[in-house]
């Protein structure tokens, strides 16, 4: 079983929950840049949450279905098509032998993912089916994808084989869809928690650092997010030897610009860090587009865990709800 | 050892406040003992010069820890109870090997030799010789896969890294940068000095521990021809 990339879309490569452990050899963890919409993504097709799929940023993929595959999209909201017809994100289809899905351009947030039961069957490379471009490991062939790829899909589960058949019997235009409810528009609140190096910058960097607005510059990747608004600077400076950074964690380069590093970021770093980004805030981070508008509030780490409880919470509902509505899918075919 | 929050995910440790190989084993004996008894949500650890962070999942700590008590509150508490387990009078450093690197020295493969050599008044062997005579300490790995970053140069070959920066510096290529000295895993762009390349691949991408050197080891340089690097490459079982 294989789908093939008639067009890969934009920077679109095969990622899972990335690769753990490996930090201490300089290997990057990678992976998904939103994890709950990529969840939701495995879950709508009856996959485990760390199944590998297709991640694109801005624009999707066009995919040849060699045979028939139940998939979903989630993530960055678009219009896609399944052979010309308009269909939506947020719940399965069936996609028969030969049908092409167009997913096309993102109309809000920047990254979507395509899940197939069975998930993409790449190899896995210590552990992960992430793709790491830069040693060429994991994913397709250790690269992001390009125009006529083959990529591998693997068997379904038993729910994804009985799902394939509840939904050949269903109506197509039974409407219902699952979404995170996340809007990116207007000045999104991104909550951080301050570095232990927070002091060394200067009060003036600090009070600006909370309450002005920067903008995602176009310098905004897997790696990190540049920004554009007030330059912070150290109080004094001082020799900072390379250290672990982590998905979020905010350096303050020479220039005073900040920088948020994103999930391909390197295992260490040498700039000084004013803050960490709240993981409940990453995922709404990942989605941000350049020119999108941001401003820091500080949280403690015991706020931050709190708010990481309830997201969980939130998504083991959906995970409850998606569930349901598959069985009842499933158990209307007998 | 002080543990400050480092998001709502890790920790750092502090061993230290500078460069010193006794702070590097404190922090080597300490992931030692941590590998022997990870806590229910501990996920991997990541060594520097002076501090060690440790990252988990705060949802699994939550789950399996105290009612009640944040989880990074509880992963701090086990950390020190993983220090007080160790006994820096009893346990005496483990024996490290040296891991011995083959470098051809200069021509093709060291652009930058003569420069380095003209810059300190040295004659090129006097380099060679001094580049390769340490044991050089491995503190961390980073950068890049199998990066590493060693300590132990001799300060008479500290050179600063080139004025204009290569774009393409080969993988294998071992330099020179201020106090640093290290070789480049994979290809990249890079400012650092060249003085010749190793045929041994640091990063192995088929193997688990992934790469030629961890955290804690020793290093050796050897001197190699042209023709024992050839030799190396083509008898080496990594191709």
């Amino acid at each position: 079983m294989a789908l093939t990339l008639i067009r890969a879309g934009f920077a679109s490569a095969v990622q899972d929950l990335g690769r753990h452990g490996y930090q201490k050899y300089g290997i990057i963890v990678g992976g998904v840049m939103d994890p709950p919409a990529a969840k939701l993504a495995n879950w709508l097709v009856g996959n485990p949450d760390g199944s590998a799929m297709i991640e694109y940023s801005f624009l999707g993929p066009s995919v040849l279905f060699e045979e028939d595959t139940v998939f979903a999209l989630s993530g960055a909201d678009c219009r896609p098509e399944l052979d010309g017809k308009a269909i939506i994100c947020g719940r399965p289809y069936v996609a028969h032998e030969g049908e092409i899905l167009s997913v096309g351009g993102m109309i809000s947030g920047s990254r979507g993912y395509l899940a197939v039961a069975g998930g993409i069957a790449t190899p896995e490379w210590l552990g992960s089916r992430s793709t790491y471009e830069r040693a060429g490991q994991g994913g397709f062939k250790g690269r992001l994808l390009k125009d006529h790829d083959r990529l591998p899909v693997g068997r379904r589960s038993g729910t994804s084989a009985k799902l394939m058949n509840g939904l050949a019997n269903t109506n197509s235009a039974v409407s219902w869809f699952f979404s995170l409810r996340r809007s990116y528009r207007g000045v999104k609140r991104i909550r951080v928690i301050p570095d232990e190096l927070w002091n060394k910058f200067t009060e003036s960097s600090r009070r600006l650092f909370q309450s002005a607005v920067y903008t995602i510059t176009t310098s905004a990747d897997r790696m990190g997010y540049r920004l554009d608004g007030p330059e912070v600077s150290l109080g004094e400076p001082f020799e900072l030897y390379s250290e672990a950074v982590t998905n979020g964690s905010i350096q303050v380069p020479r220039s005073g610009h900040p920088i948020i590093l994103m999930t391909d970021h390197q295992s260490t770093g040498g700039y000084p860090r004013i803050a960490q980004v709240a993981t409940v805030d990453l995922p709404i981070l990942a989605q941000l587009p350049p020119d999108s508008r941001i401003r820091f509030s500080l949280i403690s780490v015991d706020k931050a865990e709190n708010l990481l409880i309830q997201q969980e919470k939130q998504l083991l509902r959906l995970r409850k709800s998606v569930t349901r509505k598959l069985k009842s899918l499933t158990d209307a075919v007998i | 050892m002080q543990i400050v929050p480092f998001g709502d995910r890790a920790v750092r440790l502090i061993f230290g406040d500078r460069i010193d190989p006794a702070v590097q084993l404190k922090i080597g004996r300490f992931m030692q003992v941590l590998a022997q008894y990870p806590f229910p949500g501990y996920i991997e650890d990541v060594p520097a010069y002076t501090n060690l962070v440790v990252y988990y999942d705060p949802l699994t700590v939550i789950r399996h820890g105290e009612v009640g008590v944040a989880a990074q509150e509880q992963v701090r508490s086990y950390l020190f109870s993983v220090q007080n387990q160790i006994n820096d009078e009893e346990e005496a450093a483990a024996e490290k090997q040296t891991v011995r690197i083959p470098v051809c020295y200069g021509g093709s493969y060291g652009p930058d030799l003569k420069e380095v050599a003209e810059f300190h008044h040295l004659s090129v062997d006097e380099v060679i010789a001094r580049h390769s005579a340490p044991h050089y300490l491995v503190y961390m790995l980073g950068f890049a896969p199998g990066f590493p970053f060693l300590g132990g140069l001799s300060e008479a070959l500290e050179t600063p890294r080139r004025a204009e920066p290569r774009l393409k510096i080969a993988a294998g290529s071992v330099g020179i940068a201020g106090k640093q000295t290290g070789a480049y895993p994979l290809d990249s762009p890079g400012g650092w000095q060249i003085i010749g390349r190793t045929p041994v691949p640091l990063f192995r991408p088929k193997s688990d521990p992934p790469t030629l050197l961890s955290a804690g080891d020793l290093v050796q340089f050897d001197p190699v021809s042209e023709e024992e690097y050839q030799e190396i490459r083509e008898r080496a079982p990594w191709h």
